[in-house]
């Protein structure tokens, strides 16, 4: 037994011995290398990976059969290999939407004849080198574009540039839309013909910093008539991620290179499973009342969300008042009712004192939306909470969104004399409650105007009573003051020295 | 001794024909022998006699109102007196320093919507219109004579209408209805006429048909709608007169009545009047003015003698009339 183990021990060890001797006479490293080599081809070859790690001599090229390793590869790991070779779809695009651009598979023995260069021969102004290598540059066959002139090799083998291109890259863009460099056969705009640190030969380091060389708002170039901005507060996510997302560089059938029409089911696509976000499609689908900037207009969800980034918060295109006076500048036809609703640009210009989340737009609870539902909402006027259209409003119920901000012992408690509570008292009378605690007890809005009013305390210069406008003659005094409505005949109140209302 | 005779009898007419209005003193119109239906008249007289320096109106029940000149013209003075129901003859008393000059007399009618013996005036007595486009010339050198309301917006300052400076003296009582003192006037006086008021037409721009109910609704349709559903109808709300009882203008009395609530009912319900041992006994009864409406419903019932709830006896004056006519 130990006889014979020993001897296999033995042998192995002599193995070792005799490989080490051999690979430092030199006769390892050329068997290391071909290996090398065997791998860097396969992987250069099938995966079009541009990642250089070893350059090629033509006797090794001679003496590689290089179809034969692919089919060997193939049949071997075929299935892995294809997997990752389908691109990976922009999330909401399906997948066969996207065009799998074909990158040209340089087989290096039909470049055999070229005359290549070595990398250590390169010009200076190209080194160091970057991590992705064009193909043709990788392997030195400069000859491809460049006509060899002496020292010179810049002169190009064609006199525009795009011509070179399409000789390998095949794809012909002929769809409705093409990208102006595209068009214009400036591939070079964006792509560097020779070496580049990220994928797809890209000049910038980054996809995004490519486009927004040109795109951006604050250095737009020349001719470019598209910007967008990329540096406000908040960020369209996959806008931040990768502007090819869901544009295509190059061309494309729908506007602004977009990789399908843009419309609510474009938006939709994401927003309707985004976690821990409300499914848009189903709230917009179900809501009683619709938004007719998302049922009607043009834009759609770009009428007020800006798809790249904004200082706004929910990426509005501006703050969440002036983006909702975009429209509401003018009387528009409301779709509920099909009624007209107020100018409520020109009423916030002519009444000076604004409710607060109309004040405060960016403040917390501030904005339209503090009380609107901008997508639509089962409460009339898209509101976000029931509230009343009536002038009387049955006490029981006043489960009012007022009470969203406002405490409701406003109206609630019969007595007080504390001003954080209301200030609309006779003395401790507290005259909210003696206007709203009671059978026929009036609305909020009977009084209030919940937009904006001349007036203090956002009084009403108006109050609707069965279709008549009768003004409210509020007068505001040190003190308290006095009302002249159509309810009752004028009436002052003071919380120093009360008048006596509410005491009858 | 004849000539005495003469002397006096020729100084008596001379006094009697100077007292006359006419050349010295102007009465405007309507004139006359005119019905009221509210319980106001105006008076205004133009004084032709420069001379005049007190005008002075004195009611048959010996009142005197001093009338003022009004702001917008000098030589007109102007005063809004109150009528009593039935006939009023009134006495317009122009002096020339203390001395008596001129004098006008004029009958009036005011017709009571509620009192029965005053419903009725005598052949004499016409309705008559001032807002004519004859009379309005009188007034238009000072007075706006158009309307000025914008429909359905009432005015922030209720002196711009051009209504308000005669007709003040309608909306001052203690409750008044809200399109009277906001002066929206033609919101009801849109010079149709109905059934009840046929004679009339043509006569005014400003009347207002009668029976007035639909007029009403055009506000109180709720009230409309719970009416119709119930089983019994009072005969005046059944008829659409809702200005028998109610004024819509102003009223001293709450809801707008003619007259506190029992005297309402018991004008037509006379038989009802309980003897006054009767009322002071029954608890049931104790506020006198309002205790026929603490069971009965003024307007329609689902029960028989429009009683609150069929047979409800459970009297407490504390819940009385409020609790009733909230229910309207």
């Amino acid at each position: 037994m130990m006889k014979k183990y020993g001897l296999k021990a033995i042998m192995l060890v002599l193995l070792l011995i005799v490989s080490i001797v051999l690979y430092q006479a030199g006769a390892g490293e050329k068997f290391g290398r071909f290996i090398n080599v065997m791998k860097d081809i396969a992987t250069n070859v099938f995966q079009g990976s541009h990642e250089q790690k070893a350059s090629i001599s033509d006797e090794e090229l001679a003496g590689i059969d290089i179809e034969q390793i692919a089919r060997d590869l193939e049949n071997k790991g075929g299935g892995l290999w294809q997997a990752e070779k389908v691109p990976s779809a922009p999330v909401g695009i399906p997948r066969d939407e996207i065009r799998d651009e074909e990158l040209p598979t340089h087989t290096k023995l039909l470049l055999k004849e070229a005359k290549r260069i070595d990398l250590k021969d390169i010009p200076a102004k190209l080194k160091p080198l970057k991590k992705y290598l064009h193909e043709p540059f990788k392997m030195g066959a400069c000859q491809v574009c460049h006509v060899p002139k002496g020292d010179n090799p810049t002169a190009l083998v064609k006199k525009n540039v795009h011509e070179i291109c399409y000789q390998c890259h095949k794809t012909k863009y002929t769809k409705a839309y093409d990208h102006k460099p595209v068009k214009d056969g400036n591939c070079l705009a964006c792509h560097d013909p020779h070496q580049s640190d990220i994928p797809k030969m890209l000049k910038e380091d980054s996809i995004n910093n490519t486009c927004l060389k040109c795109h951006d708002k604050s250095n737009g170039a020349k001719g470019v008539t598209k910007f967008v901005t990329m540096n406000g507060k908040f960020k369209h996510k996959p806008a931040e991620k990768s502007c090819l997302e869901c544009h295509d560089a190059h061309t494309s059938n729908y506007k602004s290179l977009m990789k399908k029409e843009v419309g609510l089911e474009f938006c939709l696509d994401c927003h309707s499973s985004i976690k821990d976000r409300r499914d848009m499609r189903k709230w917009i689908n179900n809501v009683r009342y619709k938004h007719g900037a998302v049922e009607n207009s043009k834009g759609k969800c770009l009428e007020c969300h800006d798809p790249h980034s904004s200082n706004h918060p929910s990426i509005l295109k501006k703050d969440p008042v002036q983006v909702c006076l975009g429209c509401h500048d003018k009387s528009v036809k409301a779709d509920e009712d099909g009624g007209m609703l107020i100018n409520i640009a020109q009423h916030l210009k002519e009444n000076p004192n604004w409710h607060k989340p109309i004040r405060e737009p960016n403040g917390k609870d501030g904005g339209c939306n503090a009380c609107h539902e901008p997508h639509g909402s089962d409460n009339f006027s898209i509101l976000k909470k029931s509230f009343t259209k009536n002038f009387y409003a049955n006490v029981e119920n006043k489960d009012f969104f007022c009470f969203k901000c406002h405490k409701e012992s406003k109206i609630s408690e019969q007595y007080t004399t504390n001003d954080e509570i209301t200030k609309f008292r006779d003395g401790d009378v507290n005259l909210h409650q003696l206007h709203v605690n009671d059978r026929k007890g009036r609305a909020c809005r009977a009084c209030h105007d919940e937009h904006a009013s001349k007036y203090k305390h956002l009084i009403r210069e108006y109050t609707d009573f069965n279709g008549i406008k009768f003004p409210l003659r509020f007068v505001d005094a040190p003190n308290g003051g006095s009302c002249a409505p159509a309810c009752h005949k004028k009436f002052d109140y003071d919380r120093v020295n009360p008048k006596g209302i509410g005491l009858k | 001794m004849s000539g005495m005779i003469w002397k006096v009898y020729l100084t008596m007419i001379v006094t009697v024909s100077g007292l006359m209005a006419g050349e010295g003193m102007e009465i405007f119109p309507p004139g006359d022998k005119k019905i009221y239906h509210e319980g106001y008249a105006s008076i205004t007289v133009k004084l032709n006699d420069r001379n005049i320096s007190r005008v002075e109106i004195v009611s048959d029940k010996n009142e005197r109102y001093p009338l003022k000149l009004t702001k917008e013209c000098d030589d007109v003075c102007s005063k809004t007196i109150k009528l009593h129901p039935g006939e009023n003859g009134i006495r317009i008393w122009g002096y020339i320093g203390e001395r008596l000059a001129y004098e006008a007399k004029r009958d009036f009618y005011f017709v009571s919507q509620v009192f029965k013996g005053y419903k009725d005036p005598p052949a004499k007595y016409r309705d008559k219109f001032f807002h004519t486009p004859e009379n309005e010339k009188l007034c238009v050198e000072c007075h706006n004579m158009s309307v000025n309301e914008q429909k359905g917006i009432a005015f922030v300052n209720v002196e711009d209408s051009n209504c308000y400076s005669c007709h003040k003296n309608i909306t001052m009582d203690n409750y008044a209805h809200a399109p009277a003192v906001n002066w929206l006037c033609t919101s009801c006086h849109t010079g149709k006429i109905g059934e009840k008021n046929k004679t009339l037409i043509g006569q005014s721009k400003y009347l207002v048909p009668e029976p007035v109910a639909p007029t009403c609704f055009v506000c109180h349709d709720k009230n409309k709608q719970s009416w119709d559903t119930q089983k019994y109808k009072h005969l005046p709300v059944d008829a659409g007169r809702c200005t028998k009882c109610h004024n819509p203008h102003a009223s001293q009395n709450n809801m707008f009545l003619r007259e506190a609530p029992n005297l309402l009912c018991l004008e037509c319900h006379g038989d009802k009047k309980l003897p006054p041992q009767m009322r002071d006994n029954s608890k049931c009864l104790g506020n006198q003015a309002e205790s026929c409406i603490q069971c009965h419903n003024p307007h329609a019932s689902e029960h028989k003698f429009f009683l609150e709830t069929p047979r409800k006896h459970n009297p407490t004056p504390d819940i009385g009339i409020r609790n009733v006519i909230k229910k309207q």
